[in-house]
């Protein structure tokens, strides 16, 4: 009887997204013709990997309350950085790329950083700042290489980005380990939870002794550290960087998130639910491909499954918060 | 909660491959199957490209797998759509890559498959990876023939003029702005500026604006694509500045506005035949297949279009403007 309950609870505890997840992937697999493919579901890893690494950053702002529009921006000009470092040198080595990923993260925690004071230390708009610091970030980006597109490295570059170890892709090690650490640093030590509090309310998180200025510093300059090394990630997958490279990153991390179960509102959710986000927008896009869906229809239905999820997030919310009345009134 | 998803998502994989056999037949029934990657599908050129590639496709009775990256000219989806072609084996590849640098891990893993490869439009020339041919239209010669053209028709000496590029750093783009530079070079004329409006109708049209406004006397306007002419025809033709417009590519649209308007603004464009490439392209993975020899390279040089030119008449009727 106990169990029963106690396996009920469980179930109600699966955050929607992963239904959602097992839906379209049995969808997929009757009519994407290869979706099942083991080669497949790797490139969907692979390709998920990357939107993860990013999101990290996203999904602390907005459980923080607030929001990160400047990591694609910040992801192409360290990735950039990186690049010409590595151009310069004419057969770089794992030093080489070690010195790269250090700049490339470097790069992004500087304009993390500056993030993170303007919003954090002189509390100016979050939107307004991330906004203009991701034209800057696109803008810088552009002009360093008088617009051209740095690319084509050898083959050490490339290993992380596409290389194996034990026939497994390192690029999803590395994943699995950032992201591994980072779910652990939000449920686990002070920062994290101070993260959470911040966003559920700023004047009681304030009240109860945290430092919201330092908790929301930390957030952007980690934000910022976590979209430079994926600028490097990018680079060392892609082969290239060019001034578009993270064009619309910002705006996929988002929907990751939101689609994953974090609201808008603060507080709620966490990086759990933005893996799934994650695993749910690549496995989308990557279906709808298989299927040959033509180009313009595939947009349209990601967005009709991405408002799909939404809704159904919305709807248990409100039935969330309906049971929770229903019972202080009844019991 | 972490538990019960982690033995659902066990549970999930093990019940994986028993769908796996419901995935759809694979493309192994004897037909000739081509994978054709292109760089988008939102501007005329390349919507008529693939056309003409599906309708080659279908005269020859072959398998035509036409992928488009929803990002328009992004590498890295290029280099996913690749990778997923590649789960089916086609017999040959055609690809038209938005970074002729940033593929050449996609193009590798091609080679290790040993599937052909044929390059159109941008030319791959990284020496450590195979690629089976280049179709494609010279793209300096096409800068450089239409600015030689637009020096002509204006019969202006020593005049401005500013280039509208592409997307940066592309090197169809790149190639286009080279040729024009050259050629304005050696007939006395300067470049003011180049600016890249990212083959957008939208963004040509801003950066048009922008050029108008700070570069007062100009002469011509030159556009590495014709839709990005199109966009800014507006705002040259709103500008009352006597500029004229010149414009890499054709499509019915530009030639219809050519003969309405007496070509009073857009004065030439340099032909780029999108259906030629994308029907030969077809025609030729066909002949590789078969086993065919093939040359390194198919390059065309388009022709100058506008009323002076003897393809004028041609050219119209074959887009039934009249």
């Amino acid at each position: 009887m106990l169990n029963i309950r106690l396996f009920r609870n469980e179930i109600k505890r699966v955050p929607g997204i992963a239904y959602g997840i097992i839906i379209v992937m049995v969808i997929f697999a009757f009519t994407a013709r290869n979706f099942m493919n083991p080669v497949n579901l790797e490139n969907i890893l692979r390709n998920a990997a990357i939107l993860l690494v990013i999101s990290i950053g996203g999904t602390m702002a907005i459980l923080a309350g607030k929001i990160d529009l400047s990591i694609g921006g910040i992801a192409t000009l360290s990735g950039m950085i990186g690049g010409i470092y590595l151009k310069s040198i004419p057969e770089p080595n794992a030093f080489n790329v070690l010195i790269s990923i250090l700049i490339s993260i470097a790069v992004g925690s500087a304009v993390g950083a500056f993030n993170g004071f303007m919003i954090g230390y002189r509390g100016y708009d979050n939107w307004l700042i991330t906004f203009s610091t991701m034209s800057i970030a696109f803008g810088l980006a552009q002009t360093i290489t008088g617009g051209n597109i740095v690319s084509g490295f050898n083959r050490t570059v490339r290993f992380i980005g596409s290389g194996q170890i034990f026939g497994i892709r390192v690029l999803l090690i590395l994943t699995f380990i950032v992201v591994g650490v980072m779910i652990f640093v939000m449920h686990r030590t002070r920062f994290g939870l101070h993260v959470y509090a911040v966003g559920d309310s700023e004047t009681c998180a304030k009240v109860s002794g945290v430092n919201v200025k330092k908790t929301l510093f930390m957030v952007y300059l980690l934000s910022g550290l976590f979209a430079g090394l994926c600028g490097f990630l990018l680079l060392s997958k892609t082969n290239s960087v060019g001034p578009t490279t993270g064009d619309g990153y910002e705006f996929n991390a988002i929907a990751a998130i939101i689609v994953g179960g974090t609201t808008f509102d603060g507080g709620k959710g966490g990086l759990g639910s933005t893996v799934f986000g994650a695993l749910f927008i690549t496995i989308v896009k990557n279906g709808l491909q298989l299927i040959g869906l033509s180009v313009f229809w595939q947009q349209a239905c990601v967005g009709f499954f991405i408002l799909g999820i939404i809704l159904v997030n919305a709807l248990n919310e409100k039935r969330a918060v309906k049971n929770a009345k229903r019972r202080i009134y009844h019991d | 909660m972490r538990k019960m998803s982690i033995a659902f998502m066990i549970i999930f994989l093990f019940l994986t491959p028993l769908f796996a056999g419901g995935s759809g037949e694979s493309a192994d029934d004897g037909r000739i199957n081509v994978a054709l990657i292109v760089k988008q599908q939102t501007n005329d050129f390349w919507v008529e490209m693939i056309a003409n590639a599906e309708a080659k496709a279908e005269e020859l009775d072959i398998d035509l797998d036409v992928l488009v990256p929803l990002t328009p000219d992004s590498n890295e989806e290029q280099l996913q759509l690749i990778e997923q072609a590649l789960l089916d084996s086609p017999d040959c590849f055609i690809i038209a890559p938005a970074d002729s640098n940033g593929i050449v891990p996609g193009i590798e893993l091609i080679n290790e498959a040993g599937i052909p490869i044929i390059v159109c439009d941008s030319a791959i020339t990284d020496p450590s990876v195979e690629t089976l041919t280049f179709i494609g239209s010279d793209n300096y010669a096409c800068g450089y023939e239409l600015a030689k053209a637009a020096v002509r028709l204006t019969g202006i000496e020593n005049g401005k003029v500013a280039i509208i590029e592409g997307r940066p750093g592309q090197a169809s783009s790149l190639e286009r702005s080279a040729g024009a530079e050259a050629a304005y070079k050696e007939l006395g004329w300067t470049v003011v500026d180049k600016v890249p409006a990212n083959w957008s109708r939208e963004d040509a049209y801003n950066a048009s604006q922008n050029i108008l406004q700070a570069y007062p006397g100009i002469n011509v306007i030159q556009y590495n694509s014709v839709s990005m002419a199109l966009g800014a025809y507006d705002a040259v033709e709103q500008s009352g500045q006597d500029v004229k417009i010149v414009a890499v590519d054709k499509t019915k649209e530009s030639l219809q506005l050519m003969k309405d308007t007496n070509c009073e603004i857009l004065i030439a464009s340099v032909d780029n035949p999108p259906d030629v490439m994308g029907a030969n392209a077809v025609e030729i993975a066909v002949r590789c297949v078969q086993g065919e020899e093939i040359a390194p390279s198919y390059l065309a040089t388009g022709a100058i279009i506008a009323p002076s030119e003897e393809n004028w008449d041609e050219m119209l009727q074959k887009y039934g403007i009249v």
